[in-house]
């Protein structure tokens, strides 16, 4: 009966949406500071390593992205 | 005559109750942020009642939801609506004075179906809208934020392990003033419709908007996200340390991770339309957040309390609403209940204010008078 009330595609959307968002902003996000600070410890060091501040720009972008899509979607609804 | 005096007075405590809305609410959005040093209180608190005042204009299904969804809007009267405002009002003040950070969604929710109850019994209340929209969503939701958040912090100590702790901290410090951000427009998105739809409610059953073609008018947007940032920007200090240190002490990893979880459900429900309790979805998070690390992290008496006052949320509200329809109802059909139960509740908030200023001066004169 609670099954019939309960709309679960609707709630199994949030659920995915939610997680999927979160936990990859993370990676996302994590990525980026480990590349950061990789680079801050190679320039320290006297060498430069291009491969970590790519890696940086691309999961700060990524991340930043992921944010603005989120919103968009909200606001088309 | 009497009808556009009690919508008058309806329209107004809607308005002031999503002042206290965004008031009881500041705490969720900016304790993360104080607490780890991400950004300095007043600063924390400004962004949030901008970001909160532009996401109330993002999306209007909660507001669909709160105005058709709990009750049969055919049977709504604005003193019903007026007086479960009061219940709402009423739920959160006392929550503030103890310094609990409970649910105003719920209040809301639950003030409205109790004068509902009052005024036309169990048949004016949609039992199953009740449960599907907001009862499972409302214990699911800070389940999620907690699995979210737990993933999230778990997955980047894993990413970020070997690292100096030094330079990640100040990177999640500035990571957390756009997951700060992104909470505090979430906020304005689903806290601020909940009071759209109820004024929306209040039209509808004025005459002004027919039941058929429920729309939320741009003034009652444009107020609605005015109060709640208002709301936000005057802050309430006692929650903001209940939710910012005593559930658990974070680091800035964790803080983003909280409150990017709270965030991300926050944005999914509004999306699909449920009316979501910001707070119960933030202290979810942050218990997450705390607990993957260590789960005696979590300050579990406190988290207890809360968990206790969300409990009591619906029904409390719902016996004040109640309450709130009877006395109105002594003063018969007209606009007198409605003004003499708002002029009361003005002269209790006057009293409540003048003794916490009071209180504030004396400790204030008591610090500075100490050798």
């Amino acid at each position: 009966m609670i099954a019939s009330i309960v709309e679960v595609g609707k709630l199994l959307d949030v659920i995915a949406d939610a997680i999927g968002a979160t936990v990859g902003v993370a990676i996302l996000f994590s990525l980026a500071v480990l590349g950061m600070t990789r680079a801050s410890e190679q320039r320290e060091r006297g060498s430069v390593l291009f491969a970590y501040g790519l890696l940086t720009v691309l999961c700060l972008l990524g991340s930043l992205a992921a944010v603005a899509y989120g919103i968009v979607v909200l606001a088309r609804n | 005559m009497q009808g556009d005096i009690v919508l008058v007075v309806v329209i107004a405590t809607a308005i002031a109750f999503d002042f206290t809305n965004g008031f009881h609410d500041t705490a969720n959005v900016v304790a993360t942020s104080i607490s780890t040093r991400a950004l300095p209180p007043r600063i924390a608190i400004g962004i949030a009642s901008l970001l909160n005042f532009a996401g109330a204009f993002i999306s209007l299904k909660v507001a669909d939801t709160v105005g058709k969804g709990f009750v049969d809007t055919s049977q709504v009267t604005t003193t019903v609506v007026f007086a479960g405002l009061i219940g709402a009002i009423a739920w959160n003040l006392a929550t503030w004075y103890f310094g609990l950070p409970s649910s105003s969604s719920h209040a809301l929710i639950g003030g409205l179906v109790g004068s509902m109850l009052v005024a036309h019994g169990f048949g004016a209340i949609d039992g199953e809208g009740l449960l599907g929209k907001l009862i499972v969503p409302a214990l699911l939701s800070p389940i999620l934020a907690f699995a979210a958040a737990a993933i999230a912090i778990t997955i980047s100590y894993r990413i970020l392990g070997r690292l100096r702790p030094g330079p990640v901290s100040r990177a999640f410090r500035a990571g957390q003033i756009v997951s700060g951000g992104l909470l505090a427009l979430s906020h304005g998105t689903n806290d601020a419709q909940k009071t759209m739809g109820v004024m929306t409610l209040a039209l509808v059953a004025h005459g002004t908007l027919s039941a058929s073609n429920f729309q939320v008018p741009i003034w009652v947007v444009l107020s609605a996200a005015s109060a709640i940032a208002l709301g936000t920007f005057s802050g309430g200090w006692r929650i903001i340390r209940t939710m910012g240190s005593r559930i658990i002490k974070m680091d800035p990893a964790q803080g983003f991770a909280a409150q990017g979880a709270g965030a991300a459900v926050i944005l999914a429900a509004s999306a699909a339309g449920y009316p979501l309790s910001t707070t119960h979805v933030i202290s979810g998070g942050i218990m997450g957040a705390g607990a993957a690390k260590r789960l005696s992290a979590v300050r579990w008496g406190v988290a207890g309390n809360i968990a206790i006052a969300w409990v009591l949320t619906l029904p409390a509200a719902a016996a004040v609403g109640a309450l709130a329809y009877a006395i109105s109802r002594v003063f018969g059909t007209g606009a007198l209940g409605p003004l003499v139960i708002a002029i009361s509740l003005l002269s209790v908030l006057l009293a409540l204010f003048g003794r916490r200023l009071r209180a504030t001066r004396a400790a204030a004169h008591g610090l500075t008078s100490t050798p």
